[in-house]
């Protein structure tokens, strides 16, 4: 199970939480559960992906206004 | 009626001449008024009179003759003057020989003149002239005309033959200062007995054109008996209704004709005349440049002005605009920083929450309880809980770490501890 491309932080965000109340229900199988664990791993890898690249970007806009400005 | 003793008209004036002959042996001097003078053939011809006072009656009168030989000799002592000597209304000193001739009656033959006489008598009637024009304020009427600063249009009254008229023209054309002048000539005699009244005459043209500027009376240098010619008080009368300003330049050094006391301004000679006119153009013209020229230094001054006040305009200009930009940069600075602040610390945040939620995860990862110790029971593929109780005799899935344990469900309870 892949990770989307067109995936966005927030909706990436909205099924860890999904995945984590289901994780805490108790209405999972073992291997469900297992699928939902590899895949949140996943959908955090991408957060954090996405977290330093808006990082990146912001400094890096930031940056490059204050070399405008002196 | 034929019985009266009688004479001859001839024995009778034959007596007479004799009587008279008698008498007067020399010449004698004396004084009289020239009531006419003609010319013919070399000899003058007059008629002398005496009046108590001018305006009154004449009281005595005679015919006078000046043959030619005399005529010249007195001419040569008048020196050019003869015209103004000689002329209706002098009064004159002259020997005279008594002559009677039987046919033409009394005669007087001048022999001599003394001119002096007549300078003399000219410079009373001269000065009696002055005091009652004098006394009518005849005089000063032309010297309140305020003469033009520009003199362009000139008014000349003179002698179409005078010497001084030529100067006059010459000097105003050849001016130094290029000024143009146009100028017209009103010819009229400048000395004898028609000077006044052609002067007169020339001047009352000249009010009727009107459009001249001064109206100038010259000629050329004359002598003392002809300078009486403008002593006429008609002249000055002339002079004193003039509206355009008289200038007059008669030529004479030392004494001033009437006509001049009556102008508005008087000069030596008509070459004095032009100076004066050419001089007051050029006064004129001088005022004009100086005005100009202060006009060019205080515009330049009021420009240089404006021009310094626009540097401080925009030198303050571009300090304002400056300050301004420093101001935002320094603002958008702050605001940048406050930015990557807060985005830090939101991303920050985002991190734990990944973090945490990363690590709740990974607590409730069945790998990691099974790695504790802890075993997972299903029945059916779900997990035992209230929800889904097995029974007795239930085929039950376990799994550990190491192993998946299939067992049969014997007895069941709930768990007392919980």
């Amino acid at each position: 199970m892949k990770v989307s491309k067109n995936l966005n932080f927030d909706a990436a965000y909205a099924e860890l939480q999904k995945i984590l109340s289901d994780l805490q229900s108790e209405q999972v199988s073992m291997e469900q559960m297992r699928e939902k664990v590899i895949k949140s791993n996943e959908l955090i890898k991408f957060c954090k992906d996405k977290l330093r690249n808006i990082s990146d970007e912001i400094n890096a806009s930031l940056n490059h206004e204050d070399a405008d400005l002196n | 009626m034929f019985n009266n003793p009688s004479i001859s008209l001839y024995n009778l004036n034959e007596y007479i001449r004799r009587v008279v002959a008698l008498n007067f042996q020399d010449s004698i001097w004396i004084s009289c008024e020239i009531a006419s003078f003609r010319e013919s053939r070399g000899h003058a011809y007059l008629e002398v009179i005496e009046k108590p006072s001018p305006d009154a009656d004449i009281i005595a009168q005679a015919s006078a003759v000046i043959w030619r030989t005399q005529l010249n000799s007195i001419y040569k002592k008048l020196g050019g003057e003869q015209e103004s000597a000689l002329q209706p209304g002098r009064e004159i000193l002259v020997k005279v020989k008594v002559d009677f001739n039987e046919r033409y009656g009394l005669k007087l033959i001048i022999e001599d003149m003394d001119l002096s006489f007549t300078i003399g008598k000219l410079a009373l009637q001269r000065a009696e002239t002055i005091r009652d024009l004098t006394a009518k304020g005849i005089l000063l009427k032309n010297k309140m005309l305020p003469i033009p600063n520009v003199i362009q249009r000139i008014a000349i009254i003179s002698s179409p033959t005078a010497a001084g008229l030529q100067d006059f023209v010459r000097q105003l054309e050849d001016n130094p200062y290029g000024y143009a002048f146009k100028s017209n000539l009103f010819p009229s005699a400048m000395q004898g007995a028609s000077a006044a009244p052609e002067v007169c005459a020339q001047m009352e043209e000249i009010a009727s054109r009107g459009d001249f500027d001064v109206i100038v009376i010259i000629r050329g240098g004359g002598g003392k008996v002809d300078l009486a010619d403008f002593d006429h008080p008609n002249i000055a009368i002339q002079i004193s209704k003039s509206k355009i300003p008289v200038l007059t330049g008669i030529g004479h050094d030392i004494d001033e004709s009437v006509a001049d006391l009556a102008a508005c301004r008087s000069l030596k000679t008509p070459t004095a005349v032009s100076e004066f006119i050419i001089q007051r153009n050029m006064e004129f013209e001088a005022a004009v440049l100086f005005t100009y020229q202060k006009i060019v230094s205080s515009v330049s001054q009021l420009l240089q002005f404006h021009v310094n006040s626009m540097d401080v305009i925009q030198q303050n200009l571009r300090w304002v605009l400056e300050n301004r930009i420093r101001n935002t940069a320094q603002a958008l600075n702050q605001l940048s920083s406050q930015i990557k602040y807060i985005s830090k610390v939101g991303l920050e945040k985002w991190s734990t929450k990944l973090s945490s939620i990363q690590e709740l995860i990974a607590q409730i990862a069945p790998d990691s309880q099974l790695k504790r110790g802890f075993s997972w029971t299903e029945i059916n593929g779900r997990r035992v809980s209230a929800q889904n109780i097995p029974r007795v005799k239930d085929e039950l899935t376990s799994f550990t770490n190491e192993f998946v344990i299939t067992s049969v469900l014997t007895k069941i309870a709930k768990n007392e501890s919980k």
